[in-house]
């Protein structure tokens, strides 16, 4: 799991449903930030308050738009979406390997020593 | 992507042989017996493993450390630490001649919005996707 990442950050900014559909829109390349309120159907203040949360979450950047020396283009930043999927990765291992060998003994613990009918072992 | 947010609560599920009472102390007293060796699972390699009234305690000669945290203890029917920072609930459920183990792995916040998204492994796999447009 990555040390670098704050996944918690990650999971608040990918909880509100408009900030996934600009990340989905930033998927497919970077744009400025008037066309993602336009493609969202939201206001210019709007949508700096759902970019500012995901810019603190790492999940996207700005940078000078290169064909508005002016503006600003908004770019997608997978690292944190990656640490996201490592952590449900690692964790479903681990469960699933502890559960597997916590299975194997007990169904071997059942085997030496039924039960007694009508008692505890 | 945007139908649904990604897990913080993450599940596996095993039906385990006997009924919950037995399955719930070997689960503790034995933790020991099962609980896996190796990097991943253990600080040291011939450490033992036990569980106190507060802690999951690996020790080796003279060191301990503490592995989790016992947040809540009601045999036979749940457990519930926290393991690196995360969550850790344990239901033990009879079926049948069996018991049926379920984790629920949460993802430790803020609190104010804590584990309220219990999603499928799907997301990451459209997580992956989009990395992979980048």
């Amino acid at each position: 799991m990555s040390a670098a990442v704050d996944l918690d950050a990650t999971f608040r900014a990918l909880a509100d449903p408009r900030r996934r559909r600009i990340l989905h829109l930033l998927g497919t390349g970077s744009r400025p930030p008037a066309e993602l309120a336009d493609a969202l159907g939201v206001t210019r203040p709007a949508v700096s308050r759902h970019l500012r949360v995901l810019r603190a979450a790492g999940l996207v950047a700005e940078a000078p738009d290169p064909t508005d020396g002016r503006g600003k283009c908004v770019t997608l930043r997978a690292a944190p979406l990656r640490a996201v999927a490592d952590w449900a990765t690692e964790a479903a291992a681990f469960w699933s390997d502890q559960l597997d060998a916590f299975a194997a003994f007990s169904h071997a613990a059942e085997q030496a020593s039924p039960p007694v009918d009508g008692a505890e072992p | 992507m945007s139908e649904s947010p990604p897990q913080r609560v993450l599940e596996v599920t095993r039906r385990i042989s006997g009924p919950p009472e037995r399955v719930f102390a070997r689960f503790t007293d034995d933790v020991d017996a099962w609980w896996r060796r190796g990097a991943r699972f253990r600080q040291w390699p011939d450490s033992t493993v036990s569980f106190t009234h507060h802690h999951l305690i690996e020790r080796r000669g003279s060191e301990v450390v503490r592995r989790a945290r016992v947040l809540e203890w009601t045999p036979p029917d749940r457990l519930v630490i926290e393991l690196d920072r995360a969550r850790v609930e344990l239901s033990f459920e009879a079926d049948a001649d069996h018991t049926r183990v379920t984790v629920r792995h949460h993802r430790p916040l803020d609190g104010r919005t804590a584990f309220q998204d219990p999603v499928g492994v799907r997301w990451a796999e459209l997580l992956a996707g989009l990395d992979r447009l980048r």
